[in-house]
């Protein structure tokens, strides 16, 4: 009976060190998606009217605090709420939804 | 309704059936298609909205005619007649998928009609509800690049007869008809160019039906000032419509004053502000080519309110 507790304790720590050790190294792999801001390259950008869309598709997002646009320069910047993540497939499907198509994607600091 | 031949004798019935049952099966099971957006006011442009998203037009359009043609010259005419079509129609818009759209066009429609007989002025008019139609457009084809987008569209639509076209001036056509297109666009910060062509296949009703038409379209649009997202923006296009129909036929006889063929020409202006847009335009008939005698047209104009949500 005793020798099952020891056994038993043993495991428990052992889980408990895998934690320690695996949660800072799976928040080390999924940094480059927590910023504060993304900025994502959108082409196919005409005009303000038909670009509603892809504002309304990006607030949508779990995370999106603020949208802003750039048409000429054919960039959507949204700034996250501080702690959440944004990944980057959901941000290309939202932009896809709105009918553009996304290119490159910088996570960074928010604009001010 | 009828699934008969209308307007084209070359055509064999069979294959024409076959087409419309296709249409109508399209229609039933896939239900795509809408208008929106940048695009021309008397044709249709590629562009469909986002997603999930909603569409609605309030639209108000009116034609004048007053101009009696005979074998494609203008006449004198003794009757001083002259016809007037104003309609006012709601539309709502959705967006299926992003490459799909659907669009419900209820019209209400007030016609009027006077001409002077023996010296005295007669009037009648008539006013309803019109042939409510349903439309779908389907992208194929987009290409994007920075500040451009180049896109191709399907679209097919119905239109259905919820018009009464039994009083004195006839509200709708009675029957069920179609329309099939094919629809280009190339639009950029500065520059629009769209193009569509059309065909809208009238069948018959009451022994009686319209002559299929064919629409040839096109629009040059021109952006003045670059705005940015968060400002008003104007659009200015010059659209050229081009229309070739067929003779009505009544008991299988066509009738010889109906039919041509019509080039209209005219300016438009798309003013918006994030999703809302207010639009409007005029088009003059530049070429009226008509069989018989017929009245012909003046102008036509047509004014929007479109807001996306």
């Amino acid at each position: 009976m005793m020798k099952t507790n020891i056994n038993f304790l043993k495991g428990v720590l052992f889980s408990l060190m895998l934690t320690l050790i695996i949660l800072p190294l799976s928040q080390g792999a999924f940094a480059q998606e927590k910023a504060e801001g993304i900025s994502i390259r959108v082409d196919g950008l005409t005009c303000p009217f038909c670009t509603y869309g892809l504002e309304k598709k990006l607030k949508r997002l779990e995370g999106a605090e603020k949208i802003h646009i750039d048409i000429d320069k054919g960039i959507a910047h949204i700034q996250v709420i501080e702690g959440k993540n944004i990944a980057e497939k959901d941000l290309k499907q939202a932009v896809e939804d709105a009918g553009f198509t996304a290119r490159e994607i910088t996570y960074g600091p928010a604009q001010p | 309704m009828a699934l008969k031949l209308s307007g084209d004798d070359c055509m064999g019935s069979a294959v024409v059936g076959i087409i419309r049952i296709f249409f109508v099966l399209f229609i039933i099971f896939m239900w795509p298609l809408a208008a929106s957006a940048h695009e021309p006011l008397f044709s249709l442009g590629p562009r469909t909205i986002y997603k999930g998203g909603i569409g609605i037009e309030f639209k108000t359009g009116l034609l004048s005619k007053s101009k009696l043609f005979q074998n494609g010259d203008e006449i004198s005419d003794a009757k001083d007649q002259a016809a007037t079509r104003l309609v006012f129609s709601s539309e709502i818009i959705y967006g299926v998928t992003r490459d799909l759209a659907i669009t419900a066009q209820i019209p209400v429609v007030y016609r009027r009609f006077e001409e002077t007989i023996s010296g005295i002025r007669e009037k009648r008019s008539s006013s309803g509800l019109g042939d409510v139609s349903l439309r779908s457009k389907t992208r194929f084809w987009r290409r994007d690049t920075l500040g451009v987008q180049e896109s191709a569209a399907i679209i097919l639509g119905i239109k259905l007869p919820t018009g009464d076209e039994k009083v004195a001036l006839p509200l709708g056509s009675g029957s069920t008809d179609f329309l099939f297109g094919l629809t280009a666009a190339h639009e950029g910060r500065r520059l629009y160019l769209f193009g569509d062509l059309r065909y809208k296949l009238n069948t018959e009703a009451n022994n009686r039906s319209q002559g299929d038409v064919f629409f040839y379209d096109a629009a040059l649009g021109f952006r003045p000032v670059l705005t940015d997202y968060y400002r008003p923006d104007l659009v200015l296009l010059l659209e050229m419509n081009g229309e070739i129909g067929r003779k009505d036929k009544f008991l299988g006889v066509s009738n010889a004053n109906s039919g041509g063929e019509i080039l209209w020409v005219g300016p438009n202006f798309l003013l918006s502000y994030r999703n809302l847009m207010l639009k409007g335009g005029v088009r003059f008939p530049v070429v009226q080519d008509l069989n018989g005698t017929q009245l012909a047209a003046d102008y036509e104009g047509v004014v929007a309110v479109e807001s996306h949500y």
